[in-house]
């Protein structure tokens, strides 16, 4: 090996002697050390920022009526507090003469302003605060008496009132001030995200970015314009005749002179994965150790690229088109991943199942892209069921089937790019109402009455109805009238594109809605705001007028048919997440921690168990309850089984590495619930002995959904688009629901997809960094990560690895061959 | 395979291939035979294209023969073994420009696998036998031509070969460097190491090979010591006179038409006249024959024929020969 050796060492001497090198690590160091001086700078206290204010003008509204006596309890005793200067400035110009005009308010004042409250010594009384008392964290404080607290307690306490009379307007209480400091001194305001978001967001994006663009392109990049003159010059004859003369091998000489090249990018890369490793550690705790595993992959990703140079050098003998080459090859690499990506989001991603139900024959599905279809026999086709056209990712909360009114209720969100959350153009709720239509079919309705499904095999219950018009008029949601052809579709693309119902919009749903569920025979929308029911019977006149099949209608109720039926000053956080219990008579709710179990009586909610779990709180969760059992899943943590009361913990359960929940429901008739995780993949969690075991199926990978019909037989939603009635005790498919693939999908499964599985993926080891800085083996598609049954793509970590080494190796392969044959 | 030859080369062919449409073959070897002794200077001559560095090529594995076989040391030429037992000094080195000397000897000797301790001891001494001592620590893109040429020198000696090809060793050398090339190829050859000697200098090649064979147009046209290849090539020419005449045309004629003579005109009718005289007797018989038509013999040298000469008339010979064989460059079909 002595021979090799050296010339390593004489690639390490070449690569040491690189201006370009020094001038690129001289670069890299003045990046890391601008870097250095960025660390958190905490301060343990629950002041507020401009950032803790969600809705400023909410909050200034509130105050000045609370100022004059109106409104809540709790907000006049706020209002108390505050200086008269400082209500004066709130005030709108025309109540106080035109003084404010010109001193406009910011939200740093009103921060300002509300830090004086919580800083109060007398904000609370049992009669401003009347639920206080009852919340899990103020009882401790008030019980030890106001005088008694510490400072920091007391602003604890003080800062809980503030959120019992902002519910809404005000972000979360924490317990600690975080600032992005810079070399000690904080840099603006507190930010409003905690340690672990930051763990979260900043190592895959921050040092993401800077490993991927910093590194992985222009180290790279720079590297491959350095090193791509070493093949050539080698091969030159003057040198090579020299090289050949000694007692080496030819194929090695090449090897090794590769490997040699490959040094100089090592330096670079070590140099500044370990700066950013050591800065992330010490200036911020991250200790990931993700980010040195990086080394190798970036390096492998520099080979990818020299393979190509090297070959290239070798036959040309001329370092300008290696780079040239190299570049062509980055973009033909890049042009086949975009491609796949792009199509892959839309054939393999969006079309995934989310909910599946199947009544009176007819199967109906809820996909990522939210659209609500059912299937067509004659055309072997998911149809929509309602109009719908939110092209990209949505989620469809319901379809929900109300027995009594004979119709169903549902409504869809958009995700409006990777960093919203969900929006509409209107939160007007869509109704399908089914038995009335000239054509209906008779004989399903009949069915319709036989069934009232059980919310604990699935929210979804729907009556089918054969609903196929003539032409017909419908007044769309803005008024317009709209002529609308035959729901019958004549063809395949018009199976496809035509939508099986005509919708009616409804009342408006409230603000930030959480969950929709069917409580007691009732519509129940759980939103940050509250808990409300929908009140059909009420101010019918105010309702949104649509018409169906040509029948105008006039009895949907208006926005304020939603009364809320929540305990008093009963809020919820982003990150709270509820379902309706398996007897259907109440709900479960996750909240910041918080677990609550509500029973609906006299028209009103009543907490009947609560209690704490352990953790930051921030973690999206599942929940789910029967009436021995309740089971909360969060994300990146284990299980944890409670029995009806929510306490004691009864069992932790942990899913095997690197599975996250994305369904959780009870399996019918017994204590055990079924998971389904990100990765495709079936558990069943049995209550009573708190044990975790897999539910034996063909399609492990593959689940995106499940609804269990009886305790053996269950719909299985599998990737990308098809359904399964599955019979646990035969272990056996019973109907399969496969639809015909569209164009797009042809093209994608028979022509992109296997040209991309044999393209090498230089850009698809972005994936395996993720999966080495997160740790998970699946993506969310957003970056709203508060939705834990939202897709998640699966980081192929694997596959571009046993891909890029296969063509790497058939670089290698046709170099050597071409190195042991050429005549020189 | 003779174990007391350096080098042995039996009907030794190289075709070479050209073209991809139409591919055209050109026999560079075209069975050539040569064996060098061990310990000797041996100097390999031939015009540009007769083949010579394909032949070291092939000595050196570099290329394939096509026909025939090569032994170096009593080795097939080309293995690892016997490259191992080999010094090369190649024509236009260059060496990587983040080299020094130093750096340079270190990294020869260890593909070579010197031992560390004998690279550094040898390099050093190497380095001053060929003239750069105190300069080993500079860069060698900041050397010149000659001084890249010792240094090349220097890296062939490292590991103590039994056989040294040296292709041009004097190039870009000044006088004084190439009388010390000389000088230490003659020491080498003190050392019983053999030579094999690539140039174009051909009174160097005299100098101080021991043996030297001519290569043109891909054969070999002689071989032997350059005595012997004078003989060989000028026949009765290896000796000459040279005689300054004065006389009219019409005798110079009459003169030409006896035969036997080269004459070239001078000025002012004075004539020089060129002939073959390997003995006194021959030299006198032609005087008489001048003499015989009244022609005035103004000066008489008699020379030997130089290597140069020896060297020209192979290459004629060749040239001749490669006219006369329209088959010389092939076109497949």
């Amino acid at each position: 090996m002595k021979p090799y050796l050296a010339i390593l060492i004489d690639s390490f001497w070449e690569a040491v002697g690189n201006r370009v090198l020094w001038v690129l690590l001289i670069g890299w160091a003045l990046v890391l050390a601008g870097l250095a001086p960025f660390g958190y700078v905490t301060q343990r206290s629950f002041k507020l920022s401009s950032y803790d204010i969600d809705n400023f003008d909410k909050i200034k509204e509130k105050l000045v009526d609370g100022a004059k006596g109106k409104g809540n309890e709790s907000v006049q005793a706020v209002a108390s507090k505050l200086s008269p200067v400082f209500l004066e400035k709130l005030k709108p110009v025309a109540e106080n003469g035109g003084e404010n005009r010109g001193r406009r308010v910011r939200s740093a004042d009103m921060a300002k302003e509300l830090n004086a409250v919580i800083d109060a010594k007398d904000l609370y009384s049992a009669e401003s605060f009347p639920s206080a008392e009852k919340r899990p964290k103020l009882k401790p404080l008030i019980e030890q008496g106001v005088d008694k607290l510490s400072e920091f307690e007391r602003e604890e306490l003080n800062r809980e009132l503030l959120q019992l009379a902002f519910p809404l307007e005000l972000t979360r209480p924490r317990s600690e001030q975080l600032w992005i400091g810079y070399a000690g001194f904080k840099l603006g305001e507190p930010i409003n995200i905690s340690r672990k978001q930051i763990k979260q967001f900043v190592e895959p994006l921050l040092l993401g970015f800077l490993i991927k663009l910093g590194l992985g392109v222009v180290a790279v990049f720079v590297a491959l314009i350095v090193t791509s003159p070493i093949v050539p010059e080698t091969f030159r004859s003057g040198s090579l005749h020299l090289l050949l003369s000694k007692p080496i091998s030819r194929i090695w000489l090449y090897m090794f002179k590769l490997l040699g090249g490959c040094i100089f990018v090592l330096f670079n890369i070590t140099f500044v994965l370990i700066g950013l490793y050591l800065i992330a550690g010490i200036r911020f705790n991250i200790w990931n150790e993700g980010l040195l595993y990086c080394i190798p992959l970036l390096l492998f990703v520099f080979i990818i690229f020299y393979s190509v140079s090297a070959l290239v050098g070798l036959v040309w003998g001329n370092s300008i088109v290696c780079v040239v080459s190299c570049i062509i090859f980055w973009l033909f690499c890049f042009a086949i991943g975009a491609i796949h990506d792009g199509m892959q989001q839309h054939v393999e991603l969006l079309p995934q199942i989310s909910r599946v139900d199947k009544i009176d024959g007819k199967l109906m599905v809820v996909n990522q892209r939210g659209d609500f279809s059912l299937w067509n026999e004659k055309f072997t086709v998911w149809q929509p069921a309602i109009d719908n056209d939110f092209g990209g990712q949505a989620r469809t909360f319901g379809p929900l089937y109300d027995p009594k009114r004979k119709q169903i209720v549902v409504k869809t969100f958009f995700r409006n790019g990777p960093f919203a959350g969900l929006s509409a153009r209107s939160r007007k709720i869509s109704i399908i109402r089914l038995g009335e239509e000239p054509t209906q079919n008779a004989s399903s309705e009949s069915k319709q009455d036989e069934r009232e499904k059980p919310a604990e095999a699935s929210a979804v219950s729907i009556a089918a109805a054969d609903i196929k018009s003539a032409e017909k008029d419908a007044t769309t949601d803005d008024g317009e009238e709209q002529k609308e052809t035959s729901r019958d579709p004549k063809s395949l693309s018009e199976a496809r594109s035509t939508s099986y119902w005509m919708g009616e919009t409804g009342p408006e749903i409230p603000q930030q809605l959480i969950e929709m569920a069917q409580v007691s025979g009732d519509l129940i929308t759980v939103n940050r705001g509250g808990i409300f029911r929908l009140n059909w019977d009420k101010d019918v006149s105010k309702g949104g007028s649509s018409s169906v099949l040509g029948m105008l209608r006039k009895l949907i109720p208006g926005t304020e048919a939603f009364e809320n039926v929540a305990p008093k000053d009963f809020v919820m956080s982003d990150n709270s997440s509820a379902s309706a219990t398996a007897d259907g008579k109440g709900l479960i709710i996750y909240n910041s921690g918080n677990v609550d179990i509500l029973q609906y009586a006299k028209s009103r909610f009543e907490v009947t168990a609560s209690t704490k779990i352990e953790g930051e709180g921030t973690e999206p969760a599942l929940v789910i309850a029967n009436n021995n059992y309740c089971i909360v899943a969060r994300d990146s943590l284990p299980l944890i089984v409670f029995d009806s009361q929510l306490e004691p913990v009864h069992a932790e359960v942990a899913l095997p590495d690197k599975n996250n929940t994305r369904q959780l429901v009870w399996i019918p008739g017994i204590n055990q619930a079924a998971i389904i995780t990100h990765t495709g993949n079936w558990f069943k969690v049995d209550c009573e002995s708190g044990t975790l075991s897999t539910i034996p199926s063909p399609f492990a990978g593959k689940l995106t959904t499940m609804t269990w019909e009886s305790q053996t037989q269950v719909l299985l939603g599998l990737k990308p688009n098809r359904v399964v009635d599955f019979d646990l005790s035969t272990n056996s498919v019973r109907q399969e629901f496969k639809p015909k693939m569209s164009t797009l999908e042809m093209v994608y499964n028979w022509g992109v997809n296997p040209l991309y599985q044999v393209n090498p993926k230089p850009s698809a080891l972005d994936n395996a960094m993720n999966y080495l800085l997160s740790g998970n083996e699946t993506q969310s598609m957003s970056l709203v990560t508060n939705d834990m049954k939202q897709a998640q793509a699966e980081i192929d970590v694997w596959r571009p690895i046993f891909t890029n080494l296969a063509f790497v190796g058939v670089m290698l392969l046709i170099g050597c061959v071409y190195v042991a044959r050429k005549e020189f | 395979m003779i174990d007391s030859l350096a080098i042995d080369v039996q009907k030794l062919q190289k075709q070479y291939r050209d073209g991809w449409i139409v591919p055209r073959r050109f026999n560079a070897l075209k069975g050539i035979d040569l064996a060098v002794r061990r310990g000797e200077v041996f100097g390999l001559l031939g015009p540009n294209g007769a083949g010579k560095t394909t032949l070291i090529k092939i000595l050196l594995g570099i290329v394939k023969s096509t026909g025939g076989q090569a032994f170096l040391l009593g080795e097939p030429a080309g293995t690892k073994s016997a490259r191992r037992r080999i010094g090369y000094l190649p024509e236009n080195l260059s060496f990587p420009s983040h080299q020094t000397a130093k750096r340079a000897m270190e990294f020869f000797g260890r593909l070579s696998s010197v031992p560390e301790s004998v690279i550094k001891q040898k390099s050093s001494q190497l380095l001053e036998m060929v003239g750069l001592a105190g300069r080993e620590k500079e860069l060698v893109r900041k050397y010149s031509k000659g001084m890249r040429q010792r240094l090349g020198l220097a890296q062939a000696m490292l590991h103590d070969p039994e056989l040294l090809i040296l292709d041009e060793p004097t190039d870009g050398l000044d006088p004084v460097g190439r009388s010390q090339i000389r000088k230490l190829i003659n020491e080498l050859r003190d050392q019983g190491k053999t030579v094999f000697l690539n140039s174009h200098i051909l009174q160097e090649v005299e100098l101080v090979c021991d043996r030297v064979a001519i290569l043109a147009g891909g054969a070999l046209q002689g071989i032997g010591t350059p005595r012997e290849l004078t003989q060989q090539f000028g026949g009765a020419l290896d000796t000459k006179v040279r005689i300054e005449l004065a006389a009219g045309p019409e005798k110079i004629e009459q003169l030409k038409q006896r035969g036997g003579v080269d004459i070239l005109p001078l000025p002012d009718d004075h004539w020089q006249l060129t002939s073959a005289a390997h003995t006194q007797a021959d030299v006198d018989q032609l005087v008489d024959r001048i003499r015989s038509l009244n022609i005035s013999l103004l000066r008489l040298d008699r020379t030997k024929l130089t290597l140069e000469e020896v060297f020209l008339s192979a290459v004629q010979k060749s040239t001749q020969a490669d006219h006369e064989n329209p088959f010389a460059v092939q076109v497949e079909n």
